[in-house]
């Protein structure tokens, strides 16, 4: 058993730290551009243009940093979680509040995600109204990684953390303060 | 007439679009590295403090402690481990 405790934990075990940070980072540019999306904010430098591809071209890489983050997770030979612990939010035993929201935020965002190719059915504007669900998924992602990761003792977690909550937090201000007349009219989009 | 300006500021707008996309997707990977880097770096200088302890600790009363040391020094979870050994062995 002290044998087992004392084994040098498996690099799959640090891709799936690395990849928490790398996809809680990335789900922060992507709020971020979709907030400034609705606050219509763009520069001469920045159309608007930009802001929309990449916060489409970025959900996409999050995406693969999320499945990087679960399957390692999920394979690491040393926490033995099944598909469910990792899937289903609150089943796991280990740390299960935090892990839970982490699951609830990823679950969340698959959805959303997902409802992308039922737009069409559902409508432009009622897609959007879910669309307001990423709202809570960015501070669950947060509080999992603050609550639940292994590396928030260290300075260096810390700084992430604060690169992805300020921005994300003065463009969620922004967006309260400002909010209604940024909600206003929602364009339709032209069927692509 | 006015439509070839137009054209440009397009492509141009669509170019720099595409060069941000392949800076996103190297800064992600860089990032990655990098951090998996830290946290093995991070790992193995607790590791060496974590297996110190353990060979001075060596009594039998002291076991969960050194466990627990070691356990955290590695960052794995030491809470999910501990009932699938005992259910393993009952």
């Amino acid at each position: 058993m002290i044998l087992a405790l004392t084994q040098a934990p498996s690099p799959v075990w640090y891709f799936a730290r690395a990849a928490g940070f790398v996809s809680l980072l990335l789900l922060a540019a992507v709020v971020a551009l979709g907030l400034a999306l609705t606050l219509r904010w763009r520069t001469p430098n920045w159309p608007t243009f930009l802001s929309e591809g990449l916060h489409r071209y970025l959900t996409t890489v999050l995406y693969v940093f999320l499945a990087i983050h679960i399957v390692t997770i999920w394979l690491d030979p040393f926490t033995k979680f099944n598909l469910a612990d990792v899937l289903v939010p609150f089943v796991s035993n280990y740390r299960s509040l935090w892990m839970g929201l982490g699951i609830l935020a990823f679950d969340l965002a698959l959805a959303l995600g997902l409802s992308i190719y039922i737009r069409n059915r559902i409508g432009y504007r009622a897609w959007r109204v879910a669309h307001y669900a990423t709202n809570v998924i960015f501070p669950l992602a947060l509080i999992h990684g603050i609550g639940t990761g292994s590396d928030t003792h260290t300075w260096w977690a810390l700084v992430i953390y604060g690169v992805a909550a300020v921005p994300v937090g003065a463009l969620a201000a922004a967006r309260m303060v400002g909010g209604q007349a940024a909600l206003a009219p929602v364009r339709e989009q032209p069927a692509s | 007439m006015n439509n070839a300006p137009r054209s440009n500021k397009m492509q141009d707008a669509k170019a720099r679009l595409t060069r941000m996309k392949i800076s996103a997707v190297v800064a992600s990977i860089a990032t990655f590295g990098s951090l998996t880097a830290v946290i093995a770096g991070q790992v193995g200088s607790q590791g060496v403090t974590a297996a110190a302890t353990t060979s001075v600790d060596d009594s039998a009363a002291s076991t969960d402690a050194t466990s627990t040391t070691t356990q955290a020094a590695t960052s794995q979870p030491a809470v999910t481990v501990a009932p699938r050994i005992v259910s393993s062995q009952s």
